[in-house]
């Protein structure tokens, strides 16, 4: 009967064995290859929680200093990010081996037993014959490490496609920042957008940006897309800054990288256009900038203070009544003279732009060495020429010395100043073929006030009707070489391709009225005008 | 930031994720596509 029974278990074993073993094959492979897929999943969901830890990323930024790098946060997908995934991986294959093969000594092993220790857990406690529990059990192991293999494979494979993606999406986005930079580059360069710093009148090249939270002030060199961050960069204390100025940098306070001084607030938003108010001492530079700008902000049409100190100095001589008594206007002081910047012209149109006004003293400009060193003379788009006409021969002789106190008429002589400016100017311009230089000129006759009543003198538009702009400007022309310096026109219209003179009182500072003059009727110059002129003049 | 940690740092690891999801779907499908073709290739007579 055994012996019957024997050879009825070894026929069954030769005829269903192998496709039991194989089925125990299968099974067994699955299991381990849903095993691994599942610690995969489970190693990729800890390991890029998006809050979890970031020591072992080594991605802290570094310290503020004068000349090193950013302190900013570089990019995680521009090399941490393999960090994370080396952790993913070596968790995922510590933890597949643990849980399908482990340890074969039970006395070692920590924690359950591995799958392979079961079967043979199995193999060794199981009533069965050894003859079908043996076979069984090598075909379950050799199942687990198979699947445990396949499923590890298919971790590699998944992890050569990731690289490869990821490499797409890194190269992708630096060529998305590098274009988004380079189309910037762009526009400025076909809008002509600059920014000069106002202190030492260098070109900013790289202004360098200071984060905007308050307790930070962090100063970043290199704010541009680059590992930091394509389109943002987050800096050590947290702060998202835009790296694109259509992102929002214009925004930014920015600093000059050579001498530290603030840059005027929203520079590279709109074209500069630097314009030097000239004139001797005394002549009236400052009221007329200060009346000036008063005008332009009544007239609106985009105008704002692009820098604090600008907007101080104006409200400064406001509240000690510059326009209202312009003999209570403070002596400018003999320094490098630093521009006063504004932005006209709508917000957002082609018309907009940041005006930089230089208001040198007039001592400055009675010096050859001095005016040498006005470094931002170079950038010049025109020049506002003020005449005192208190400061003209026949005006002079014709008028009290009392009269002359009450205005505080320059003593320097009108030509003089403009031949030493002229002399400069071409130093850094050059004229063209018939000498003149390519900059329009607004010729502006200060104090029209002092001249109301002047006996033996008229004012300049006395007589004129409103007229247009050629008008005007000839009668004062008309006007000077009655006075006896028709040599400043001829010396303006030989060395300047456009000229325009105008005449302002400090009368019209907040709107202009008529006046009376030797009983007839008279209208100044809209302060404004004289620069909206020079703005809408055409370089050539 | 939450607990100190940058918000680019917590972007980054989500996008990484949804990388490495497609990944996986792009894996999963070139295996049944080798598969199907393997299948489904001409025997000879």
């Amino acid at each position: 009967m055994r012996l019957f029974l024997f050879v009825v278990a070894f026929v069954a074993l030769l005829v269903v064995g192998p496709y039991v073993l194989s089925l125990l094959f299968c099974v067994a492979a699955v299991i381990a290859f849903v095993v691994g897929a599942v610690e995969y999943a489970t190693a990729t969901i800890s390991g890029f929680t998006p809050f979890g830890p970031i020591a072992h990323l080594k991605i802290d930024p570094p310290q503020p200093s004068a000349d090193g790098p950013d302190p900013a946060y570089a990019s995680y997908l521009a090399g941490p990010v393999l960090l994370d995934y080396q952790g993913v991986l070596i968790r995922t294959f510590a933890r597949v081996w643990a849980k399908v093969v482990g340890d074969f000594d039970l006395r070692k092993s920590q924690g359950p037993p591995s799958l392979v220790l079961r079967v043979w857990i199995w193999v060794r406690n199981s009533m069965i014959w050894k003859l079908f529990t043996v076979p069984a059990g090598v075909a379950a192991t050799i199942g687990l490490v198979a699947g445990a293999a396949v499923a590890l494979g298919f971790v590699g494979i998944v992890s050569v496609v990731f690289a490869a993606l990821l490499v797409l999406f890194v190269v992708g986005a630096l060529l998305t920042g590098a274009g988004a930079g380079l189309l910037e580059l762009g526009v400025l360069f076909v809008r002509g957008i600059t920014v000069e710093c106002p202190t030492c009148h260098v070109r900013a090249i790289r202004p360098v940006y200071q984060c905007q939270n308050a307790s930070c002030h962090a100063m970043h060199r290199r704010l541009l897309p680059g590992r930091s961050g394509v389109l943002r960069r987050t800096c050590r204390c947290g702060q998202t800054l835009p790296t694109l100025l259509a992102n929002g940098k214009t925004k930014l306070a920015a600093f000059c990288a050579e001498c530290s001084a603030p840059l005027p607030i929203r520079g590279l938003s709109a074209p500069t256009a630097h314009i030097p108010v000239v004139a001797g001492p005394q002549a009236g530079k400052s009221v007329f900038m200060q009346i000036a700008v008063s005008r332009l902000m009544l007239l609106g049409n985009g105008f704002e203070f692009a820098d604090s100190d600008a907007m101080a100095v104006f409200e400064t001589n406001l509240k000690i009544g510059v326009t209202d008594d312009p003999k209570r206007a403070i002596k400018t002081v003999v320094a490098r003279p630093r521009a006063y910047n504004i932005f006209v012209g709508k917000d957002g149109s082609l018309a907009r732009r940041l005006l930089y006004l230089y208001d040198p003293a007039g001592e400055i400009l009675e010096s050859v060495d001095q005016l040498a060193e006005a470094q931002f003379l170079r950038f010049t788009k025109g020049v506002v020429f003020v005449v005192d006409p208190f400061a003209l021969r026949r005006v002079r002789s014709s008028t009290d010395r009392s009269m002359l106190g009450e205005v505080r008429a320059s003593n320097t002589a009108p030509r003089e100043v403009l031949e030493r400016f002229r002399d400069t100017l071409r130093e850094h311009i050059p004229a063209d073929r018939t000498g003149r230089i390519h900059r329009p000129v607004a010729v502006v006759i200060t104090k029209a006030d002092g001249l109301l009543n002047v006996s033996g003198v008229r004012h300049p538009y006395a007589g004129l009707s409103n007229g247009d702009r050629e008008t005007r400007s000839q009668a004062v022309q008309d006007w000077i070489a009655e006075m006896g310096q028709g040599d400043i026109v001829s010396s303006l219209a030989n060395n300047f391709t456009r000229v325009s003179y105008f005449v302002v009182s400090y009368q019209d500072a907040r709107e202009v009225t008529q006046h009376e003059s030797h009983g007839a009727a008279v209208f100044n110059d809209d302060p404004a005008q004289p620069l909206l002129w020079l703005l809408n003049r055409k370089e050539r | 930031m939450t607990t100190g940690i940058p918000r680019s740092v917590a972007t980054g690891r989500r996008v990484a994720t949804a990388l490495l999801l497609f990944a996986t779907l792009i894996t999963l499908f070139a295996v049944a596509w080798l598969i199907a073709l393997w299948v489904t290739q001409p025997v000879a007579v």
